[in-house]
């Protein structure tokens, strides 16, 4: 059992938590870890958003219902009976010069520890984040401790209306072209920002988004082509060169349990429901 | 009076129906009553030559003849520590391995291993009597104290929970020694408990045998990634030997058509069912979707698990495989089952295209058949094409269980390896790197249970020597 030492909202739809686990101590930047509430519970692949003297720091967005699960079942009982990490292959941190981070939702967690790395090793880091709603937009004033400068949108317009694509270009017109781009939170927005870094001769790296299972590279489920070679999210990524990445491929099997992941939610929500009923009788 | 022996009147286990039992995951071989075992175990003539035999063809050679006799004496307990001499696990064993190709093969009754020929009856059922041993002890609830050699001092990690790494923790807190297990998963087992269906082995048997080595003082650390968490190299440095079990569990694909929706590698397949019980989901949060009919490539024991999984998913399993029937390396009585349950088993059938709709998922699996043509270098006759026979198997997913490759995340860099990518040893387990042994799959790439467990045992053998000489002979090569 690990502890959660600390667990706080942040929007309706997301949360920081953080847990007691020295395991994940060596944690580098666009590292991430798998937990599990119980050992009934799907595995969870978190980016670990920095790590702590006791263990480490995520930011947990709610999308479905393992991390609804996390939200509500931590608020009643702050313990988490298994976390594996860190895994994936660590970013490599060095000095490119004017770097930019784009982030969809929740891919801002991916980003965070990775900026602040890139930071520290003398690059000029910027950031652009973009949340489907103000829901999710958080931990701006963080960010913005190590970038230059920070834009936030919303495509509902709740804030600047607008989109990651939208947004790159409004700053490539104002800054001009960054030395490296790295964008993470939605396998389609990825793939519009690395479209036109393509075309604009940018070098861009972009964290792929793909089911997960064993996390260990054994069942191939997060398997993605690059450069035409299939590789492993889980443990060659979940970072890769942006222009290598195999996009349609990603794409097609981003929502293969799309049905069941609704089902399951549904179910879930009703159990939690009931138990409101209950508490109430 | 000369003892009558008992050519034909081989015990069966009592089983399930095969209607009743495709409902569910529960075991369908239901184990021998103690007075099935007694009468089976009478059968053994308890040859004194059973080295050469039974006892040979046993990977791991349990004293067979030895615990059949204990049986036979009404000393169960003394049948259970004869066997542990060995093989650590008889329940499992008993369970899993492919006994007509090892003990049961070579039984007296059933091939003259001694003159090379056949003989006229059936074997004893070893496998069914070792699993009465093990399953005796376990449910009548008796605490056995195993004996361990005093502390000494020395400490050991083993690197994979699976069943290598296992025996090799055993041993070694036999020994004395401090043992931790490192598992990235979070249940001990590996194989065992993600890939062997519940219905072949019930988890309740793996949870007893590793509290069994949690009483001898072995320490597991779930969610550790060596070669992540922590690399081999630092174990090294923190512990006086390292033994290094992780398998060889990578899935593999290969086939035109296999980037489609509905492909899906055994392992996960397997993993999502029997690891993450996705047979209950939506009660269980992780799904699985076959569709309604499944083709599985292969025959081998993962594709003889597959089919049992998808069987018990209700759905219309095919399995497809190029070869015949005899060269499977699946336990013959499992194929018996899988038809009696509704497999449709297509041998000689060599698939060549995964075929899709224009939404990118599975719609057929294009085959070809084949016949029996010359012998290859092993000298099995080779299956060549059938001319014209292109057919179409209908099917909403294709299962790859064509075999497994190397997972060289814990040793990639650090040690040599095989051009298969599997690691080398030297026959004392010896890896490129002093104070690191491996054993099981990660140097086999893939072979049986106990073939793993046997491994783990020798190990385990050759690391304690080590501990106490600091002699270390790889040489490479
Ligand atoms: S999650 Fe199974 S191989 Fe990557």
């Amino acid at each position: 059992m690990f502890k959660v030492l600390h667990k706080e909202s942040l929007t309706p739809k997301a949360f920081v938590m953080e847990v007691q686990a020295p395991h994940l101590a060596s944690a580098q930047p666009g590292q991430y870890a798998v937990v599990q509430r119980t050992l009934e519970s799907e595995r969870v692949p978190l980016s670990i958003l920095e790590t702590t003297s006791e263990g480490a720091r995520f930011l947990v967005e709610v999308r479905g219902r393992s991390t609804l699960e996390l939200d509500v079942r931590l608020n009643e009982e702050p313990e988490i009976a298994y976390i594996e990490g860190p895994a994936g292959v660590p970013f490599e941190i060095r000095n490119y010069g004017r770097v930019l981070l784009i982030s969809k939702n929740w891919g801002l967690a991916s980003l965070f520890a990775i900026g602040k790395a890139l930071n520290a090793c003398g690059n000029s880091v910027s950031a652009l984040h973009v949340g489907d709603t103000l829901e999710n937009v958080y931990m701006i004033d963080e960010l913005q401790s190590f970038c230059e400068s920070v834009r936030v949108l919303t495509e509902d317009g709740s804030l600047e209306e607008g989109n990651v694509e939208i947004a790159l270009r409004d700053y490539l017109d104002s800054a001009g072209k960054p030395d490296l781009v790295v964008c993470a939170g939605s396998n389609l927005d990825s793939s519009l920002v690395v479209d036109l870094c393509k075309r604009e001769g940018i070098e861009v790296m972009a964290m792929v988004n793909t089911y997960m299972l064993d996390t260990i590279g054994l069942c191939l489920v997060c398997r993605v082509m690059v450069k035409g070679e299939q590789k492993l999210a889980c443990v060659d990524g979940p970072w890769f060169r942006g222009d290598e990445i195999e996009w349609d491929y990603l794409l097609a099997r981003e929502n293969i349990y799309e049905d069941e992941e609704k089902q399951a939610l549904e179910k879930f929500l009703k159990q939690l429901e009931r138990e409101r009923l209950r508490s109430r009788r | 009076m000369a003892k009558k022996i008992r050519y034909l009147d081989r015990n069966k286990e009592p089983m399930i129906e095969a209607s009743e039992r495709v409902k569910s995951f529960r075991e369908y071989a239901l184990g021998f009553s103690p007075n099935l075992a007694l009468d089976e175990a009478k059968r053994c003539l308890f040859c004194k030559d059973a080295e050469q035999r039974c006892i040979k063809g046993c990977p791991i050679h349990v004293d067979i003849p030895g615990f059949i006799k204990k049986i036979t004496e009404g000393d169960l307990l003394g049948a259970y520590k004869k066997i542990i001499e060995t093989d650590v696990f008889p329940s499992i064993c008993g369970r899993v391995c492919p006994q007509e190709r090892q003990c049961e093969g070579s039984c007296i009754l059933y091939y003259d291993t001694v003159r090379d020929r056949k003989a006229k009856g059936l074997p004893v059922s070893i496998g069914a009597l070792e699993k009465f041993v093990g399953d005796f002890v376990r449910i009548s609830g008796i605490k056995l104290t195993e004996e361990k050699a005093l502390p000494t001092g020395m400490r050991v990690a083993v690197v994979g929970a699976g069943p290598s790494g296992l025996a090799c923790a055993y041993d070694l807190a036999k020994r004395g020694h401090e043992v931790h297990v490192y598992e990235a998963l979070p249940k001990a087992g590996g194989v065992m408990r993600y890939g062997i269906p519940p219905a072949r082995l019930d988890r309740e048997i793996i949870d007893y045998e590793v509290q069994r080595l949690e009483s001898l003082g072995v320490k597991f650390f779930y969610g550790h990634v060596v070669g992540r968490t922590v690399s081999l190299s630092q174990l090294k440095e923190d512990y006086d030997a390292v033994y290094l079990s992780v398998g060889a569990g990578r899935g593999k694909l290969g086939l035109k058509g296999d980037h489609l929706k509905g492909v899906f590698s055994a392992i996960e397949v397997l993993t999502r069912v029997n690891l993450m019980e996705a047979y209950r989901f939506p009660e269980a949060p992780t799904p699985v979707d076959l569709g309604r009919k499944v083709a599985i490539i292969g025959g081998g024991f993962t594709a003889v698990d597959c089919a049992i999984t998808s069987l018990r998913l209700g759905l219309e399993t095919h399995v497809v495989y190029r070869r015949t029937r005899e060269t499977s390396s699946a336990r013959q009585e499992e194929w018996d089952h899988l038809l009696e349950e509704g497999a449709k088993i297509h041998w000689l059938t060599q698939p060549v295209e995964v075929l899709g709709n224009e939404k990118g998922e599975v719609i057929g699996l294009k085959c070809i058949k084949m016949e029996l043509g010359e012998p290859d270098e092993s000298g099995r006759p080779r299956p060549v094409p059938v001319p014209d026979s292109e057919h179409v198997i209908e099917c909403d997913s294709v299962i790859f269980a064509i075999g497994q490759q190397a997972n060289p995340l814990a040793y990639e860099g650090i040690l040599e390896t095989t051009r298969w990518g599997t690691v080398k040893v030297n026959e004392m387990y010896q890896t490129s790197v002093e104070g690191i042994f491996a054993g099981g799959d990660v140097i086999n790439g893939g072979d049986t249970v106990v073939r793993s467990l046997a491994h783990g045992r020798e190990a385990a053998k050759f690391i304690d020597e080590y501990l106490r000489t600091k002699n270390w002979t790889f040489t490479g090569g």
